[in-house]
C-alpha cells in the first residue's frame, strides 16, 4: 500500500514537473520571437500611425479598424494593449493564458458526474491537456508563436471553453446552486465568446442555446437567468462581429473570383482543414471512440457529445470564412482534444491497464513538443 | 495526366512494394489467419492490404520524398524547407507514435491478445530513434523507417480486430477523403 502510494506521489511530481518544463521552454520561446508581420502594424495607432501611446490611441485603432478591416474588436483591443505593454509582458501573458487554456481543458474533461479524478491524477489530465496543445496545433508559429495569431486563436479559446463549462455544468449538476455573481459576469464573458472569431464565436452560441434546451426539456429544469444573458450577449458578440462593415471594405480587396470559384476554394479549404490540419486529432479522436464506444461498451457523456457538436459546428464554420484554416482550426482542435482527454479519463476508469500506454504516448508527445518549439524558436527567433 | 501523375508518384510504386512485406508477414504472425480456408485467407489478406496502404497513403507520402538521393546531409545545413519537412517527419511523434501504443494497449489490454510482435516492432522505432538524432546523415532515412515500423504496429494491431469492420471502414473513409483533397 505504501509503495503504491510513493508510486502515486512520483507520478505526480513527474506530471507537475514536466508541466512546468514544457512551460519554461514556451516561455523561451515567446521570449525568443520578436513582434513581427501584424504586429508591427497592431503597435501603432492604425489612423494617425504613430505607435500606441496609450488606450485613447487604442480604441480610436479599434473603431477606425471595425469600420475598415474587420469585426474581432475586442481580440484585437486586447492584442494592441499587449504589444504596447511590451515583449516581456506579451511572453509571460502568452505563457498565462496557454497554462490557463489546459487547465479549463482538463476541468472540462472531468467535469461530468462519472468522470471525478483526484486531484492527484487531474494534474496528470492537466500535463496531458498542456503536451497536447503543442503536439497537435497545425501551425505552432502563426497560432501560437507569432503575437497576433496567439491573442486572435489562444486567448479567445480561453474564454470560449470557459464559458462552455460554466454552461455544461449546468446540465451535469442541474440541482446545484449557480457560481457566484454568474449574471454579471456571464454578460461580459458571453459577449466576448461571441465576439471572438468567426466560426467558434457563433458555434458556442448554438451549443449554449441547446444546452439551454436541454435543461428545460430533458433536466425538466428551470433556466436561470444567467443562461438566458450568456446565450443572448454570445449572440450579439456574433452578429456584431460578422456584420462589422470593415469585413466588407475587407472582401473588396480579397474576393476577387466567381460564384463556383469561390464555392471551390471555400471547399478545398475545409477538406485541407479536416485531412491536413486536424488529422492527428481526427484520427486520435475516432481511435479513442472505438475503443470506448465499441470495445469497453461505454456510453459517451454529455461533455463529449456537447463538445464533439460545436467541434462539427465550428468545422463546417470554415466554409463561410475560409481564410487561414491552419490558424482557424486551432479552436476545433482544443475541442476534440478535450474530448479526447474526457475519452482517456473514461477508458482509464473502465481498464485500468491502459495507463502505462498513455504515459509512454504522452512522454512522446512532451519530446516532440520541446522539438518543435526549439525548432521554431531557431527559425523565426533566430533569423529576425 | 497530371492528375493521374499526382496521385500515383514514383514514390508509390515503392510503396506497392512496401505493402508486400507486412502483408506476407501477417499471414505469420495473425494465427486466426492462418488457420482459415484458402478463399477466406485471401479475403482477410486483401483487407490488411487495403488497410495498410489506407494508412501508408496517408501517413508516409511525406517519407517517400525524404528517400531523394542529396537528401543525407547534416541537421545544421538544412534550409528553411527542409527543416519544415524534418518537423512533418516528427509525425512519428505526433500521432504515427501516438496511434501506434494505443492500438498496442487496446490489443493487448481490451482485447487480451498476445502483443510480442507489436512490442517489438516499437521498441525498434524507440531505439532507432536517438540513432537518427545523434548521427544526423541518417535523420531521413532512419525517420523514414521509424514511421514505416509504426505503421506497421497500427496496421497489425487494427487487424486484429477488423471483424468488426467498422473501425476499419471508419479509417478508409478518412483516407479516401484525404484522397479527394489532393484533386484541388
Amino acid at each position: 500500500m505504501k509503495k503504491k502510494n510513493n508510486t502515486q506521489k512520483l507520478k505526480t511530481y513527474l506530471s507537475a514537473l514536466s508541466l512546468l518544463l514544457l512551460a519554461a521552454i514556451e516561455l523561451l520561446y515567446h521570449l525568443k520571437i520578436p513582434f513581427q508581420r501584424d504586429d508591427l502594424w497592431y503597435a501603432t495607432n492604425l489612423v494617425t500611425g504613430a505607435p500606441v501611446s496609450g488606450f485613447a490611441d487604442i480604441l480610436q485603432s479599434q473603431l477606425w479598424h471595425y469600420f475598415n478591416w474587420g469585426g474581432r474588436s475586442i481580440t484585437h483591443t486586447i492584442l494592441q494593449t499587449v504589444i504596447w505593454l511590451g515583449e516581456p509582458f506579451a511572453a509571460v501573458c502568452n505563457v498565462a493564458v496557454t497554462v490557463l487554456l489546459a487547465f479549463v481543458m482538463s476541468k472540462t474533461a472531468t467535469s461530468d458526474r462519472d468522470q471525478k479524478v483526484t486531484s492527484s491524477d487531474f494534474i496528470s489530465v492537466f500535463a496531458g491537456a498542456f503536451a497536447l496543445i503543442f503536439a497537435m496545433i497545425s501551425d505552432l508559429f502563426l497560432t501560437l508563436g507569432w503575437e497576433s495569431g496567439c491573442v486572435n486563436y489562444v486567448y479567445s479559446t480561453l474564454w470560449i471553453l470557459t464559458f462552455l463549462l460554466v454552461y455544461l455544468r449546468s446540465i451535469q449538476y442541474p440541482d446545484a446552486a449557480p457560481l457566484k455573481g454568474c449574471a454579471f459576469w456571464m454578460v461580459p464573458l458571453g459577449l466576448i465568446t461571441g465576439w471572438s472569431n468567426e466560426n467558434m464565436g457563433p458555434a458556442a452560441f448554438c451549443i449554449s442555446a441547446l444546452i439551454l434546451l436541454y435543461r428545460r426539456r430533458i433536466c425538466r429544469k428551470p433556466i436561470p437567468v444567467w443562461m438566458y444573458l450568456g446565450s443572448a450577449t454570445s449572440l450579439l458578440g456574433s452578429i456584431l462581429m460578422i456584420v462589422a462593415p470593415g469585413n466588407f471594405v475587407r472582401n473588396q480587396f480579397t474576393e476577387n473570383q466567381s460564384f463556383w470559384r469561390s464555392v471551390l476554394v471555400r471547399l478545398s479549404s475545409l477538406l485541407r482543414g479536416a485531412c491536413d490540419y486536424l488529422l492527428p486529432s481526427v484520427l486520435i479522436f475516432l481511435l479513442l471512440a472505438i475503443m470506448n464506444y465499441l470495445l469497453l461498451r461505454k456510453l459517451p457523456g454529455l461533455t463529449e457529445l456537447f463538445l464533439t457538436g460545436m467541434a462539427m459546428l465550428a468545422f463546417g464554420a470554415l466554409f463561410l470564412s475560409p481564410t487561414f484554416p491552419s490558424r482557424t482550426a486551432f479552436g476545433i482542435m482544443i475541442l476534440l482534444q478535450t474530448v479526447n482527454l474526457s475519452l482517456i479519463v473514461r477508458s482509464c476508469k473502465a481498464c485500468g491497464k491502459m495507463r502505462p500506454y498513455f504515459t509512454v504516448a504522452y512522454t512522446a508527445l512532451w519530446i516532440y513538443d520541446i522539438f518543435i518549439c526549439l525548432m521554431s524558436a531557431l527559425w523565426y527567433g533566430g533569423i529576425q | 495526366m497530371s492528375m493521374i501523375t499526382k496521385i500515383f508518384s514514383p514514390y508509390h510504386l515503392v510503396f506497392a512494394a512496401l505493402i508486400l512485406l507486412p502483408w506476407a508477414l501477417a499471414v505469420f504472425i495473425i494465427p486466426e489467419t492462418a488457420q482459415q480456408g484458402m478463399l477466406r485467407r485471401l479475403r482477410a489478406l486483401l483487407r490488411m492490404a487495403l488497410l495498410f496502404a489506407a494508412f501508408s497513403f496517408v501517413l508516409t507520402k511525406a517519407q517517400f520524398q525524404s528517400l531523394i538521393p542529396g537528401s543525407f546531409r547534416p541537421i545544421s545545413s538544412l534550409s528553411r524547407t527542409e527543416i519544415e519537412l524534418a518537423q512533418l517527419l516528427l509525425l512519428p511523434y505526433r500521432y504515427h507514435f501516438e496511434l501506434a501504443v494505443m492500438l498496442t494497449g487496446i490489443h493487448s489490454c481490451i482485447l487480451n491478445k498476445k502483443s510480442t510482435v507489436l512490442y517489438a516492432l516499437l521498441a525498434t522505432g524507440l531505439l532507432l530513434t536517438p540513432v537518427c538524432f545523434f548521427f544526423p546523415g541518417l535523420y531521413h532515412p532512419g525517420m523514414f523507417v521509424i514511421s514505416y515500423l509504426y505503421i506497421c504496429v497500427i496496421f497489425f494491431a487494427t487487424i486484429s480486430y477488423s471483424r468488426k469492420s467498422f473501425p476499419f471502414w471508419l479509417f478508409l473513409a478518412a483516407v479516401v477523403v484525404y484522397r479527394i483533397r489532393v484533386l484541388f
